[in-house]
């Protein structure tokens, strides 16, 4: 039986195998952290729905009382801020801004009897925990609300 | 019999070479066992924190949906938190009751049970939080009714309440100590039922 020569590795060899072996392992562990920003990104989009939902709620409650002034009834373009992380004094925060497009009245329809108004709001806000910095991200809700005729 | 023969010498690795090499893969090895540890410790944590975030968003919609079924509403204090006895009526007047009321380990109880016809288990026990590992607990249930200075939206101000859970995820894992998370729910819910009833109430007072 006759060995063949075998030269072994040589120096370069392993070097060039653990330098391809730590981009790997980085690009794995990258991977992960972007898994967890996503994970961040979400909670964030969570506390975004929860806050537009309570607005709405609110709203709810101001058009079946039916006294909302004609300023409140013209919408908030500007917006009105909210804080989904931390709050004023808290570095570490991410402000949110709430809008609404002006109340109509709906047409009537066939049951009659009750006012009905849409309502369009939504959230805005700055996602800090995406690679990029500038995106702004949006949540819309758009509901019929009765004013009860009381 | 044959005899091994090598044909040429193998030249491997030279001592400096094999002791550059060891010390190379032995950085990365501490670098990325480094690594992996700390996303471990995430991966357990956000996956804690997204059970209690999910028990938060679900135990909220049920407090809701209990609310604004009910006409009359009462607030008192138990063990520190917020406790709300919900008084609902059916279409013939048949009056029956709720109470919804705060645990430090239990989570959020509709009377008694856990929300969702029990089924609703409150995230104490479960993957990386045996052993002490983590300890998942309910720090706040507040429920206030919401206030507003001008006294033409005062029904509408009886009749919506802003709700907030506090949760709170200690983990004793970390090598820095224990490390707090909290996480926190606030809603507000308008109650259709009691707005209805606070007009009829000032209307019957308004004609005597």
């Amino acid at each position: 039986m006759k060995f063949q020569s075998s030269r072994g590795f040589t120096f370069i060899e392993v070097l060039i195998a653990v330098v391809i072996t730590s981009v790997a392992a980085y690009g794995l562990m990258l991977g992960a952290v972007h898994a967890r920003g996503e994970l961040q990104a979400l909670e964030i989009r969570e506390r975004a729905t929860e806050e537009l939902l309570s607005f709405v709620e609110g709203m709810k409650g101001r058009i079946a009382d039916g006294r909302l002034s004609g300023v409140e009834r013209s919408g908030n373009l500007e917006g009105e801020q909210v804080f989904l992380l931390g709050n004023d004094e808290n570095p570490d925060r991410i402000a949110a801004k709430i809008y609404y497009d002006p109340i109509f009245k709906e047409p009537a329809d066939s049951t009659g009897g009750m006012d009905r108004y849409r309502l369009k709001a939504w959230i805005t806000w700055q996602d800090y925990t995406s690679a990029r910095y500038d995106v702004k991200k949006r949540r819309e809700v758009e509901m019929v609300m009765l004013e009860f005729p009381l | 019999m044959k005899r091994f023969k090598f044909t040429s010498a193998s030249p491997g690795l030279t001592l400096i070479e094999l002791v550059t090499s060891i010390t190379v893969i032995g950085i990365m090895v501490v670098g990325l066992s480094l690594g992996m540890r700390s996303i471990l410790y995430h991966y357990q944590h956000d996956s804690v924190l997204l059970e209690v975030r999910q028990y938060g968003q679900a135990v909220m919609r049920e407090i809701m949906h209990e609310i604004s079924l009910s006409r009359f509403i009462e607030r008192d204090f138990s063990h520190g938190f917020a406790r709300l006895r919900l008084y609902q009526y059916d279409r013939h007047g048949n009056e029956s009751s709720k109470v919804i009321s705060g645990h430090a380990l239990d989570g959020i109880q509709i009377d008694g049970r856990n929300p969702v016809d029990g089924t609703l288990d409150f995230p104490r026990k479960g993957r990386f939080r045996d052993n002490g590992q983590r300890i998942v607990r309910l720090e706040t249930f507040k429920a206030d009714q919401r206030i507003e200075e001008r006294p033409e939206l005062q029904r509408y101000a009886e009749a919506t309440w802003n709700l907030e859970l506090l949760f709170l995820v200690e983990t004793e894992v970390n090598d820095r100590g224990p490390i707090d998370t909290k996480i926190r729910v606030r809603r507000s819910v308008f109650m259709p039922n009691k707005y209805i009833s606070l007009f009829e109430v000032t209307s019957q007072m308004d004609r005597s």
